[in-house]
């Protein structure tokens, strides 16, 4: 079923508008696979709606969709051979109007014929390391094998054995055989291993290697990867053995090579330099370096060395250290267990100390919460005090003197202190007024 | 005018160096203090004197401090008798006591 069927089926069955990212959880799609399909719904007026507020599915496709009636075109598919040929060009990184005028070019042809569309993509401009990845990929595409014209450019082969040729004196028939069951069998020009010549001198030495080393033979037999290496050195050797040497010389020839060979690989570890002498951290770091890199060069290099494989252990370099115990005694550890070891103890150390901090951060937080409540509570207490002291003190709370006016005269006066309603005197001597309570109150 | 946080410092210092001063006393045993004040002698006054020159100074200075942020010897006597329920009624009952006690604080810091 299409992504687009999919999305219209859930649009249908949910019935409400569906946001781009519950699509992309529903469908288990890539986000940019769903928002392309959903534009190109909308474009040809299957949905509504957008990617925040949701799609919606239009009425009419709705009922087509229950009918049955809808079904997606190679185009909707996006599986066309020309849709599907501007793929490989975006997987490949090509520019989209690059794309499109190689795709022109190309369909303007036979764009079956691999020997024409490797020409077009020529033609397009097309850089031709990526010129030969698209055209083998579209040939995978189009189940074609290499044409006989292109075999040089598409797998470079032929290139590299004129460049051979170059170093090497020319062979008839070079590289065009393998070896199977003791068989030279031919395999096709520039896709085999030996020529023929190589071939037959590889196993008139197996032949004679079988017959004369006896029981080192079955040792060796045991052990394929080394087989594999002696007969890689046997086919190195081609050259030089003549088939009429004897065997003694034969075997000469065969243990100095092997030495060399074996020389060889030490020299290409990396060796301990003994010109100036070196921190203790340096020699640890320099010795994990190198351990690291015995561990990458596998099982033979380790064997060679005599470094005993380590097991089940991700950590463990293989180097033992000396140590001294919790009871004073000598132990023996692995390096890589001992570096564990101490980060081990001082992460447990660095969770001690923080523990501790925040235990002392408590108790001082313990001790002092309720001296600080008590203060807050003093200093409220103390501000309400203060509060209502301001309110004794202020003047707006103090009884206004009483004034009187005169009548006659207009001169004003005070009742004196503990007035209690007597008649009072207008002070002016040129008035004189007197005044009962009642007069001055009103 | 100082701030409420001031105000409250103000008061956390005045309980903190109370508590200070009642531990250090509680030490000369409740009956021993109590027998003091019933005597009229300075308890405060009496420990201050006692001490070694190096706690004196400290003192002295922690003293000068707490009443340069307002905290004053009545203050600080009232949270102590307040920390120290058993000797407070001793304290506080005797005519007097308090007003030498504040005057033997005040003599403490001014080094006399």
């Amino acid at each position: 079923m299409s992504v687009q069927n999919d999305i219209l089926e859930i649009l249908n069955q949910r019935g409400q508008p569906v946001k781009t990212s519950e699509l992309v959880e529903a469908l288990k799609k890539p986000g940019a696979t769903i928002r392309g399909e959903t534009t190109r719904l909308k474009q040809k007026g299957y949905i509504e709606g957008d990617s925040l507020e949701g799609w919606v599915i239009t009425d009419a496709i709705k009922e087509q969709l229950e009918k049955g009636e809808l079904h997606p075109s190679m185009l909707d598919e996006g599986v066309t051979p020309r849709q599907q040929f501007e793929a490989i060009g975006r997987r490949i990184g090509i520019k989209k109007d690059r794309i499109t005028l190689a795709t022109d070019i190309v369909w303007s042809g036979d764009f079956n014929d691999v020997k024409w569309v490797w020409e077009a993509l020529g033609q397009a401009d097309i850089a031709n390391d990526l010129r030969n990845v698209w055209v083998n990929a579209w040939r995978a595409k189009l189940h074609k094998g290499i044409p006989p014209e292109l075999e040089t450019e598409l797998t470079g082969v032929r290139k590299a054995a004129d460049e051979d040729k170059t170093v090497v004196p020319s062979k008839p028939g070079l590289s065009a055989y393998i070896i199977v069951d003791d068989e030279p069998i031919r395999v096709g020009e520039n896709l085999g291993d030996y020529s023929l010549q190589d071939a037959k001198d590889i196993l008139t030495i197996r032949a004679l290697r079988s017959r004369f080393s006896g029981a080192s033979q079955a040792k060796v037999a045991s052990q394929p990867v080394a087989a594999e290496k002696i007969s890689d050195l046997l086919t190195a050797l081609g050259p030089y053995i003549n088939k009429g040497s004897d065997v003694d010389t034969l075997k000469e020839l065969l243990a100095d090579k092997l030495e060399l060979q074996k020389q060889d690989i030490l020299s290409k570890l990396p060796q301990v330099q003994n010109s100036q002498p070196k921190s203790f951290i340096e020699q640890i770091t320099e010795f994990v370096t190198v351990i690291g890199s015995l561990k990458e060069s596998g099982p033979l290099i380790r064997s060679i060395l005599g470094v005993p494989e380590s097991h089940n252990n991700p950590s463990s370099t293989g180097m033992a250290v000396k140590l001294t115990g919790p009871d004073g005694q000598p132990m023996t550890m692995d390096l890589g267990q001992v570096i564990e070891w101490k980060r081990f103890q001082s992460e447990e150390r660095r969770a001690d100390d923080r523990l501790a901090m925040m235990g002392d951060l408590v108790k001082t937080a313990r001790e002092n919460v309720p001296d600080g409540i008590r203060a807050i509570l003093a200093t409220v207490e103390e501000v309400k005090k203060g509060t209502e002291a301001e309110a004794k003190t202020s003047p707006a709370s103090q009884e206004q003197p009483q004034v009187f006016s005169c009548a006659d005269c207009k001169t004003n006066f005070s009742p004196p202190a503990g007035w209690e309603g007597q008649p009072l005197k207008c002070p002016n001597p040129e008035c004189g007024r007197e005044y009962t309570k009642e007069e001055l109150l009103a | 005018m100082i701030s409420f946080m001031q105000r409250s410092a103000k008061h956390f210092a005045l309980i903190k160096a109370a508590r200070q001063i009642s531990q250090e006393i509680e030490k000369a045993g409740l009956d021993n203090l109590k027998t003091l004040a019933e005597n009229g002698i300075s308890i405060v006054g009496t420990y201050l004197q006692g001490c070694s020159p190096q706690k004196k100074a400290t003192y002295r200075r922690d003293l000068n401090t707490l009443f340069l942020i307002g905290v004053t010897p009545d203050m600080l006597l009232s949270e102590i008798a307040r920390q120290m329920p058993q000797v407070a009624p001793a304290m506080e009952g005797k005519e007097g006591y308090k007003q030498s006690e504040i005057k033997e604080i005040k003599a403490f810091i001014k080094g006399v």
